[in-house]
């Protein structure tokens, strides 16, 4: 019993160590991805069809401008006043991206005529 | 006190995991001063100590949960870098790389430092192909980086050679300690099992302590209980014994009175019996000779009868004596008349030789003197016939008077001849009477006899009896001291019982 306790516990101890390395990825992820707090351009990107329609209603901010289309599909790169990273992941579902990091920044053809 | 490496590496995770919330704190701050960029960080840097907390929580000191505390290490820095990004200070922040290395030393293994030296130097190189600003703000290039890339690796070295050093010493430190503790452990399990043994002696010490008590305790109730039962048996008997000795006490008092009593009545029935027996003896006797007597008086009365006739014809021959005496008396009298005579002449005559004597003067002075003396006979001559006549005539009387005696006593005689006959016929009877009398009397004599031995023999045996009852009461007494004593020795033996 006490050779499962501790099989259990190994267990236990590699699963975490594991988290932890997928936390130690996803804050480097977050780290890369995250935009600034300074940055004025970042890549909007919706992530289910509600927050596709409710994307225009973000872009429709006074200040905001529409860059250009991101690489994503349904993606775009704005400037000017962004919304906050995690109000509008949760309240919208968009996900707001540094338009710096790689892949995020505007599509090639995506400019927006 | 410190007692192994692993106690040191908890330790460790839990100053670094608490170093790791110091950071929290730092970001918190940064949050205040920098705006919501930091708040990001805070978010991330609260859920890469979330893990460690954990592990610091558990106590848990494997190579996984010091391999997450190695992350955790390598990344609150880039947090803090992440947080102060657009600051002048950022560049400077790097320094808490070397902190969180150090800090991984306290893990007391080289594989944390060498993941977090790795990791550090990887993302400063990824971020410096893919976000150059947020590693360095302005920019460094790929030189810069790799100073600090070497940097980095140089220092994780040193710190991993030291950690060796440590653990190695710490190890040796364990062995010497482990050995020690073998030692000691052997001396405690020595102990152990003497303080076992002695605990085992003890117990057994009480236990039989406790058995022997329960025993004694036992034993105690039950020696009380037999003396109480032994006791009350004995007092029983005692009592009973003790009764029946005052009775049997009593009883021999008054037995001894009764045998005292039955002695006194036997002695006075055996005196008052040989009384008896004496007087039927006596009576037997007074009859015998009383029937003797009769016999006698039988023989006497035959003898009477014969004397009577004898008598009668001697009374015949009285009278006839009588009337010849009566006949002789007066011859006799007529003599005394004569010599009555003579005797007055024989005073005359001695008158008158008195009378001559005188005349012859002094020669008839001695005739004169026996002139006196025959003057004197012949008086008292005179004066004897004369008492003779009288006497003869009394004598005539008499023989007058024993003639008619004798015709008196004749007929007396045949009066008693006759009763001499009816005499003997009833001394005839009264032989008879007196010889069954005597019979009677002689059995009677017998049996009282008889009865006076068996009297005698009653009291014999009455003093017997008191005899015994003497010493029935001795032996009543000896038996109620002894029951006393009994008694005594019983409530002395209960005493010692008691106190047992």
């Amino acid at each position: 019993m006490a050779m499962g306790c501790s099989i259990k516990s190994a267990k236990f101890a590699t699963a975490a160590f594991a988290a932890q390395s997928v936390l130690a990825v996803l804050i480097s992820v977050v780290m890369i991805f995250a935009p600034r707090g300074n940055d004025t351009a970042a890549m909007l990107y919706p992530m289910t069809a509600e927050a596709q329609r409710a994307l225009p209603e973000l872009l429709s901010q006074r200040d905001t401008l529409i860059v250009s289309r991101a690489a994503w599909d349904g993606a775009f790169v704005i400037r000017g006043a962004r919304p906050s990273f995690f109000n509008a992941l949760m309240e919208r579902g968009v996900l707001v991206l540094n338009a710096s990091a790689p892949g995020c920044g505007p599509a090639p053809q995506g400019l927006i005529r | 006190m410190i007692a192994h490496i692993d106690e040191l590496r908890r330790r460790g995770v839990v100053t670094v995991t608490m170093g790791g919330w110091l950071v929290v704190v730092a970001q918190a701050v940064i949050v205040v001063s920098h705006g919501a960029n930091a708040l990001v960080a805070l978010a991330l840097s609260a859920l890469l100590n979330l893990i460690p907390t954990w592990c610091a929580m558990r106590g848990r000191t494997d190579l996984n949960a010091r391999l997450a505390i190695g992350v955790m290490a390598a990344f609150q820095p880039a947090l803090i870098l992440y947080a102060m990004e657009g600051s002048l200070w950022q560049i400077d922040t790097h320094l808490y790389f070397f902190v969180a290395l150090a800090a991984l030393t306290l893990m007391w293994d080289i594989r944390p430092i060498i993941l977090a030296c790795a990791l550090i130097a990887l993302h400063h190189v990824v971020l410096s192909f893919f976000a150059p600003d947020w590693l360095f703000w302005g920019g460094g290039g790929f030189v810069r980086v790799m100073i600090h890339a070497v940097a980095t690796v140089m220092i994780g070295t040193l710190l991993c050679w030291t950690t060796l050093c440590l653990a190695k010493m710490m190890r040796n430190i364990e062995e010497a300690r482990e050995h020690s503790e073998n030692q000691a452990l052997k001396l405690k399990e020595a102990g152990v099992s003497l303080q076992r043994a002695l605990t085992k002696l003890e117990k057994e010490q009480e236990v039989s302590a406790r058995t022997r008590a329960e025993i004694s305790k036992v034993r105690k109730i039950e020696y009380q209980k037999v003396a109480a039962q032994f006791e009350s048996s004995i007092s029983d008997v005692t009592h009973a014994v003790a009764a029946t000795a005052n009775m049997l006490e009593r009883s021999a008092g008054e037995l001894k009175k009764i045998a005292t009593e039955a002695g006194n009545e036997a002695r006075d029935v055996a005196q008052c019996a040989n009384a008896a027996s004496r007087s039927a003896s006596t009576v037997a006797t007074g009859v015998a000779e009383m029937s003797q007597s009769i016999s006698n008086i039988a023989v006497n009365v035959s003898q009477q009868s014969e004397l009577t006739a004898q008598a009668t014809d001697r009374s015949g021959g009285g009278g006839k004596a009588i009337g010849s005496l009566s006949q002789q008396s007066q011859t006799i009298g007529e003599a005394t008349r004569a010599i009555v005579r003579i005797a007055q002449r024989t005073d005359l005559l001695s008158l008158n030789a008195a009378i001559e004597a005188a005349s012859a003067g002094a020669a008839g002075r001695g005739f004169t003197i026996v002139a006196h003396e025959v003057k004197a006979l012949a008086g008292q001559a005179a004066e004897a016939a004369t008492e003779i006549d009288e006497i003869l005539s009394g004598v005539h009387e008499g023989t007058l008077e024993a003639e008619r005696s004798f015709a008196g006593i004749d007929a007396v005689i045949a009066e008693l001849n006759q009763a001499a006959l009816s005499i003997r016929s009833d001394v005839e009877s009264q032989q008879l009477s007196a010889d069954t009398i005597e019979e009677h009397a002689r059995e009677t004599a017998g049996e009282v006899d008889a009865m006076a031995e068996r009297t005698e023999a009653l009291s014999q045996r009455a003093a017997a009896a008191r005899k015994l009852s003497d010493e029935l009461e001795h032996a009543a007494g000896a038996l109620a001291q002894n029951v006393r004593n009994l008694e005594k020795s019983t409530e002395e033996f209960m005493g010692n019982l008691q106190a047992a």
